[in-house]
């Protein structure tokens, strides 16, 4: 299974019974507006970037490869009267980087931003493999 | 002129080695093919045939003098370890690891710019020495330096 398909089955797990749902939906736009700021409370996972880069150039070949993986999540709320639940929502997001296995880096931040009366969370997931 | 490129796949640097004997010499143990190991995933190489010097000085020169002592001649590489070759080895030539611990004498073969007929290359017989095998976080595979202290002189030869 993907990487991708990995977080979102465990996240669905995780956050059922919360206020936040899950998508399988990549957060696309929607009439000019991100999907997760018009469907707010729902946490959209992207697509995978997916870069090869060279870790040991070698002589006779062949090269060491490492192989990093970035995904990026979205969750919006209301600004105003944000989820009782949503710093659970953001712990299991960040913590959810540890279900990906046989990664030697897995790390995961998040960044909020506000507009209008919309509180955006922006997580970003890196994975690096060999 | 041409220069010695190594960066398409026929031009690849290639060293071989055989330990699983005594030879008459390095090109009877590459003769050997079935015990002849070829290094993988080679990071540097450096051949150093280096003649030792003897310089003096005189009162009635306004140079020094020199002549030449015996030749420390070695190979000094750079690997990415593989299992095969630093554990298991090929047929009676044992894995890089037991070949150093046991003070094995290596016959070895290092192929300048690949291996194919009419190919050059430099031959002899030697110990391995310096490994020092080592990984961090940021780096999660395996690397060692590697030398070859040679016993003698180099031959060179052309395939």
């Amino acid at each position: 299974m993907s990487i991708r398909t990995d977080l979102l089955t465990h996240l669905t797990q995780e956050l059922a019974g919360s206020s936040i749902r899950v998508s399988t939906e990549l957060p696309y736009d929607s009439g000019g507006k991100p999907l997760h700021e018009k469907n707010m409370k729902v946490l959209y996972l992207a697509d995978s970037d997916i870069r090869h880069t060279e870790l040991f150039n070698t002589l006779n070949g062949p090269d060491v490869i490492q192989i990093e993986t970035n995904i990026q999540a979205y969750c919006t709320v209301d600004a105003k009267n944000p989820p009782a639940d949503v710093s659970d929502m953001v712990t299991a997001v960040i913590l959810s980087k540890n279900v990906i296995l046989n990664h030697h880096i897995m790390e995961c931040g998040v960044i909020t931003s506000q507009t209008e009366d919309r509180l955006t969370y922006s997580f970003q997931y890196r994975f690096v493999t060999i | 002129m041409a220069y010695i490129a190594v960066n398409s796949a026929g031009d690849f640097v290639r060293l071989d080695i055989n330990a699983s004997g005594s030879f008459a010499n390095a090109n009877a143990a590459m003769a050997q093919t079935a015990n002849v190991m070829t290094v993988p995933a080679l990071q540097d190489v450096t051949v150093n045939a280096t003649p030792g010097l003897f310089r003096w000085k005189q009162l009635d020169a306004l140079s020094e003098y020199v002549v030449t002592t015996p030749s420390t001649n070695s190979v000094a590489l750079t690997i990415v370890l593989d299992d095969t070759t630093f554990f298991t080895g090929a047929n009676s030539t044992p894995g890089l690891f037991t070949i150093t611990n046991n003070k094995t004498l290596t016959y070895f073969r290092l192929y300048w710019k690949g291996s194919d007929s009419g190919d050059r290359y430099v031959e002899g017989e030697g110990y391995l020495t310096a490994l020092a095998p080592t990984v961090t976080p940021d780096a999660p595979v395996w690397t060692t330096p590697l030398t070859i202290e040679v016993v003698g002189n180099f031959v060179t030869g052309v395939k």
